[in-house]
């Protein structure tokens, strides 16, 4: 038998589904006799939900010209070589740093559009997720409780009105 | 004499073999015939009982206790993760309501009984039994459902020896990942249930559901009604038949063709309808998101197993929704022509 602190150390893989099914067979057995587990499972689960609910932040529109600016303007030379010159020699030229630069606003900009053009944010296409899974509803074995849960967890429950 | 003796003997010896069966006892059930108990177990039930239930995504893990109150024909759901914000849910013969107590308003629908659906999923799954696991004290039987081909959900359900009831439920999708887990934690037996908890409190608003999903619709006349003609895809994933033809609005009232194809535990569906309805374009995100009618790539559902893939042809939108790998789904897009 495991103990609390090696399950614990499964719980966050747990809550998202990414364990074996023999380590989900142990973390299950484990939940099922140890409140504390249970309680720090549930904790995990409320942080994931809070998550869920956070609006991602949209780039402001003139970051790439500041970026650039910042990138481009003349800097005095320091008096002594710092840190940060070992990791980005001065000797690159100003347009790989731009490049990079850019890369990582290209990166920023297609994770937030990806994130919002996720089907379960997307008003056009959830109505015809709930009425796919409302249809379930009397499928043989269908897990009810579950389904209410997805019924309730959309917006007041589009597909019943 | 020699007769008599003979005819002694033989009903002597029937007596023997009667007697010894008696002894053998009723043959065990084998795994589908348990599994076919279990499925109509819980309408013949009466209990209160707590549970909890788990949907686990790439996107969100939530989970909910649920307190159950069941009695023949009708069952209540009480939801108490506060995300849910009270949500209730009853089920009361082919009658789903769906209680939202900030609004007070009970939206009522109606959900359809397919006779041969579990027949369906016996010709397509197999089902075994795994091993003997106790739940919350009481012996259970874990029957393991797997569809015979690779790439399908699969399920396991922990059978209780006494009542037959599913006391836990876990479901994996197409991807074998463990995508929803729900299971009792106590039970009380036969309590005293009144008949107003599974009613419509007094003063709520009721709403019926537009689209009755009982309502049976052929390819001709659901045509006529969504003013396209309704295509169906030529290529299916074995296993797969035809539920039925339905109608749906969404919720800027344009009429889509539903069509639901199912395999017993696995379901797909495809919605047709024009492209151009007034409700697009309302997506968020950059520029390039919003309008958009030149279909989706398939993406994974985030508060429930499966995938999503959107596809245009000519003025029409297919959106195809169902628990199999994307290229079975893409498939299944490329074959409605």
């Amino acid at each position: 038998m495991k103990s609390c602190k090696d399950i614990q150390s499964q719980l966050a893989d747990f809550a998202v589904g990414a364990l074996q099914e023999q380590e989900i067979a142990e973390v299950e057995r484990h939940l099922q006799e140890c409140p504390a587990c249970r309680r720090e499972l549930g904790a995990l689960q409320r942080t994931g939900t809070l998550l869920n609910v956070l609006e991602p932040e949209e780039a402001p529109a003139d970051l790439w010209q500041s970026i650039r600016r910042d990138i481009e303007a003349p800097k005095p030379e320091p008096a002594c070589a710092p840190w940060w010159e070992a990791l980005f020699p001065a000797r690159w030229p100003r347009l790989a740093y731009a490049g990079l630069g850019a890369t990582a606003i290209l990166a920023v900009a297609l994770l937030v559009t990806v994130s919002r053009l996720s089907p379960a944010e997307d008003d056009e296409t959830q109505d015809f997720i709930l009425r796919h899974g409302m249809l379930a509803w009397n499928d043989p074995l269908s897990d009810k409780a579950a389904l209410g849960v997805m019924l309730g967890q959309s917006e007041a429950g589009r597909e019943m009105q | 004499m020699m007769r008599a003796t003979l005819l002694i003997s033989m009903a002597a010896m029937a007596l023997v073999v009667s007697a010894a069966s008696d002894n053998v006892g009723p043959t065990p059930a084998s795994p589908a015939e348990r599994l076919r108990a279990a499925q109509s177990a819980e309408e013949r039930l009466t209990l209160r009982a707590t549970l909890n239930t788990a949907t686990f995504s790439r996107q969100a893990s939530v989970s909910s206790q649920v307190v159950v109150c069941r009695k023949p024909g009708c069952c209540r759901w009480e939801y108490q993760a506060p995300a849910l914000k009270g949500l209730v849910m009853i089920e009361k013969g082919d009658a789903v309501i769906r209680l939202d107590p900030a609004q007070k308003t009970a939206s009522v629908g109606c959900a359809r009984r397919e006779a041969g659906a579990f027949d369906l999923l016996l010709k397509n799954y197999t089902v075994t039994a795994e091993r003997a696991d106790p739940i919350i004290g009481r012996a259970a039987d874990v029957l393991v459902i797997k569809h015979r081909e690779a790439g399908r959900p699969a399920k396991k359900v922990w059978v209780d020896r006494a009542t037959n009831l599913i006391l836990r439920t876990e479901y994996y999708d197409c991807d074998g990942r463990l995508a929803t887990l729900t299971f009792y934690t106590d039970i009380e037996w036969n309590p005293p249930l009144a008949d107003s908890l599974f009613e419509v409190p007094d003063g709520w608003k009721k709403v019926a559901v537009g689209d009755d999903p009982s309502k049976h619709w052929d390819q001709e006349s659901l045509s006529k009604e969504v003013a396209f003609t309704v295509r169906e895809p030529a290529y299916l994933p074995a296993g797969f038949a035809l539920d039925g033809f339905h109608l749906y609005h969404c919720r800027c009232s344009v009429a889509s063709a539903h069509l639901r194809y199912v395999d017993g535990l696995n379901s797909v569906s495809v919605f047709e309808r024009f492209a151009q309805c007034p409700g697009r374009g309302r997506g968020r995100g950059f520029g390039w998101g919003k309008g958009r009618g030149g279909g989706r790539n398939c993406e994974l559902l985030a508060n429930q197993p499966g995938r999503m893939l959107v596809r245009q042809a000519g003025d029409l939108s297919f959106i195809l929704i169902g628990d199999l790998p994307e290229a079975e789904l893409t498939r299944i897009a490329d074959s409605i022509k």
